[in-house]
């Protein structure tokens, strides 16, 4: 696209002033954007309550002029929130160019400035009043960087939602600030009230955020990836908390299982529900018969032939832990010997050589398979 | 360097095909050459943030294409020059960010130009200092390597960082055993490798750890024939790799996953003649450069890769590619000091 393309000098920036404003008056709602064809008007941006519609030329051009605001704004010394300019424009053009590292770093900059500015003014023990206004205002700067984020990671912006730089940026203020919140007293208590409270208030909106970016973006590396990342360091932040961790566990599996089952063909949704199950195998004992038998009735009734699916299969299946119990894997093998028995024919559905060739694969490279195997005890990584 | 698509786009309609398929060096060349005077298009600046990367991507191509003079040498290296940080680090472009993997570009660049004298004369103890930058972004305790400061972590930038202290000589300023032990625990039951422990097999991936594996000299840990499985599987019948299960075919694969097999002695148990038909069958035979697939708009990064990916299955008259480095043999070789 030519710069000549773009809108006039003028035009561009009245486009990135209104795009700035609309991101200020809309600070606390995640925005649902979309880029529109060229067709439709190029001056006016389309909104309808929290969706917003702007052509490709409008973003572009907010964009070539958030960039010489923000390289011409940034420096060392940060200024407070409310009047930085270059912050204002690092949302243009993380909307436009999601892997603008240096944008993404300076955000990381303010956060981490306001944080060291709260510390400084409430650091006399006998402001304890002052010091939960410091923390009122820092949990709302966070929350609306949240916001910001699943304004653009669960947007149908193609490109946007599958940002290795977003996603460990939001990983980062998850690690940073959202989960020490967790530990303070109002959150503490109903902590103590109710083992899913932890699933309900922090882990259902990020695994919420999780499958509908993978959505947007089919086999989304980088989402699922911080599905995983984020299992790991709450595991280490509540480590004394084993009901909560359970309920996280079995929630969570309910809700990528019935996820894979609607999108077979993803194969980052099925390895994630593989990473849950070879973790935390134990804690999954009562959701495990459950799921067993959905992914049998794919395998064997709907004859699901999709490479996904059956990577699932060999990753579950190939190793020792899932023997002697619930995941049944000696009558699993048994029950695929004899789906795919026999020479290969010229007719036969399509999953049969699909199946046969996990069937050889597994026998390779699979742990080996004992009919009795009643000393086998599952293997994971967080036993009680 | 830009990178900017297009404008051509690879693949002719299958009717239109030539009975022989031809790499075109030349158009190649001027795509490359014309790059960097693009700078009226909105990508020129859309992809500010990965310029070092591009320039390497270039470069490199040209040398494999035997034209290692088409972008003035001097203009380069002031570039790269002007990415440094005082730190040691390089950022995309002046005023960027530093950050692991530009540093590894610059690196790259550098030692394709042989170029260290010059960062020495302007930068004393340039050499050094990008080292230290380098090293100072290993986690001792797990061995891992963050990109930069804030800490992200990814199996690309511990390759990073081994792929360009190796070519500096200050490997031991890392601790190798322990991110040979971190790549270890990368492995997966399938036989691929992810960004970490635990994290889905990629073909991406698997190439930064089984080449940090071979850099560091450890690659006896690698299953070989379970990993070569997996990568056999990523080639479709339309002759192209794919980078994991049920992914559509891509140019760059021909590099991840080719290069991954040639380092693990399985490269042929891929049809090399059926990728390279898919190859040549992506690039734009008048305009130049090579797409992820045909009828897709060109880009460096597909070009390097693509041209990367034929040198190594033998495509006559390219230069010899490492597969450890993506860079070519004679030059690591020059680096290294012949291996």
């Amino acid at each position: 696209m030519s710069l000549n393309q773009l809108l006039q000098p003028e035009l561009q920036r009245q486009t990135y002033e209104t795009l700035c404003l609309l991101f200020k008056k809309h600070e606390n709602d995640v925005l649902a954007i979309e880029i529109l064809p060229f067709a439709i008007d190029d001056q006016h941006i389309l909104k309808d309550e929290n969706c917003v519609g702007v052509t490709k030329a409008m973003l572009a051009s907010a964009f070539v002029t958030a960039r010489q605001v923000f390289f011409k704004n940034a420096s060392a010394r940060i200024p407070s929130s409310a009047s930085n300019i270059a912050l204002d424009a690092t949302k243009i053009i993380l909307l436009f160019d999601p892997e603008h590292l240096t944008a993404t770093n300076y955000r990381k900059r303010v956060l981490k400035s306001l944080q060291q500015e709260l510390k400084i003014q409430h650091e006399d023990p006998a402001e304890e009043g002052h010091r939960s206004a410091g923390h009122a205002a820092l949990a709302t700067a966070i929350r609306l960087e949240m916001t910001f984020l699943n304004s653009i990671l669960t947007s149908h912006l193609h490109r946007q939602t599958k940002s290795p730089t977003l996603w460990y940026h939001r990983l980062w203020v998850v690690k940073t600030f959202v989960l020490q919140q967790y530990n303070r007293s109002s959150h503490r208590q109903q902590r103590l009230a109710d083992p899913c409270h932890l699933w309900k208030s922090l882990f259902f909106p990020e695994y919420a955020a999780i499958t509908n970016a993978g959505e947007r973006h089919p086999m989304n590396y980088y989402a699922w990836n911080y599905a995983r990342e984020l299992l790991r360091c709450t595991d280490e932040t509540f480590n004394d908390s084993t009901s909560e961790r359970k309920c996280r566990n079995v929630e969570c599996a309910k809700m990528v299982c019935e996820w894979c089952m609607r999108y077979l063909r993803d194969t980052s949704g099925w390895m994630f529900l593989h990473y849950l199950i070879l973790n935390y195998n134990h804690d999954l004992s009562s959701e495990t018969p459950r799921m067993v038998q959905r992914i049998h009735g794919l395998l064997y009734d709907i004859q699901c032939g999709y490479a996904s699916l059956w990577s699932f299969v060999r990753n579950v299946y190939g190793p020792r832990y899932t023997s002697a119990g619930l995941w049944k894997r000696e009558s699993f093998y048994v029950t695929l010997r004899e789906a795919t028995k026999g020479e290969q024919k010229e007719n036969e559905p399509q999953w049969i050589p699909v199946a046969r060739s996990s069937l050889a694969w597994l026998d390779k490279y699979g742990d080996p398979v004992t009919l009795d195997s009643s000393d086998e005890q599952p293997g994971d990584c967080c036993k009680d | 360097m830009s990178l900017v698509s297009g404008p051509g786009r690879g693949g002719a309609d299958d009717d239109k095909l030539p009975e022989e398929l031809m790499l075109s060096v030349d158009q190649h060349v001027k795509y490359i050459q014309s790059l960097d005077t693009r700078k009226d298009e909105l990508e020129y600046w859309l992809t500010e943030h990965l310029r070092l990367n591009g320039l390497y991507w270039g470069l490199t191509a040209l040398h494999l294409l035997g034209h290692p003079e088409a972008l003035p040498r001097d203009d380069v290296l002031t570039f790269v020059l002007s990415c440094m940080h005082d730190n040691g680090g390089f950022g995309a472009a002046p005023g960027h960010d530093a950050h692991m993997l530009y540093t590894v570009s610059a690196v790259q660049i550098l030692t394709t130009l042989d170029g260290f004298d010059e960062l020495e004369q302007k930068v004393p103890g340039g050499k050094a200092k990008i080292g230290r930058y380098i090293a100072n972004l290993q986690d001792r305790e797990t061995g891992a390597f963050a990109g930069d400061e804030w800490g992200e972590k990814d199996t690309r930038f511990l390759y990073g960082a081994l792929n360009a202290l190796s070519l500096m000589h200050l490997l031991d300023a890392v601790d190798v055993d322990k991110a040979v032990h971190h790549v270890a625990a990368c492995a997966n039951f399938d036989g691929g490798y992810g960004a970490g422990p635990g994290a889905e097999s990629h073909s991406g991936q698997v190439f930064t750890c089984v080449g940090a594996l071979t850099i560091a000299g450890r690659s006896d840990l690698i299953d070989r024939d379970r990993l070569g499985a997996w990568l056999s599987e990523r080639q479709l019948p339309n002759g192209g790799l794919n980078g994991r299960p049920e992914k559509l075919e891509d140019v760059c694969y021909s590099w991840w996953v080719a290069s991954s097999l040639a380092m693990i002695d399985r490269l042929h148990w891929i049809s090399a003649d059926r990728l390279q038909a898919f190859i040549l069958k992506c690039q734009d035979a008048e305009l130049g450069g090579i797409a992820d697939r045909p009828g897709d708009a060109v880009d460096v990064f597909h070009t390097v890769f693509g041209i990367a990916g034929l040198s190594l299955i033998g495509h006559p008259g390219l230069e010899e590619v490492d597969p450890a480095y993506c860079m070519p043999k004679a030059v690591t070789r020059r680096a290294l000091g012949g291996r």
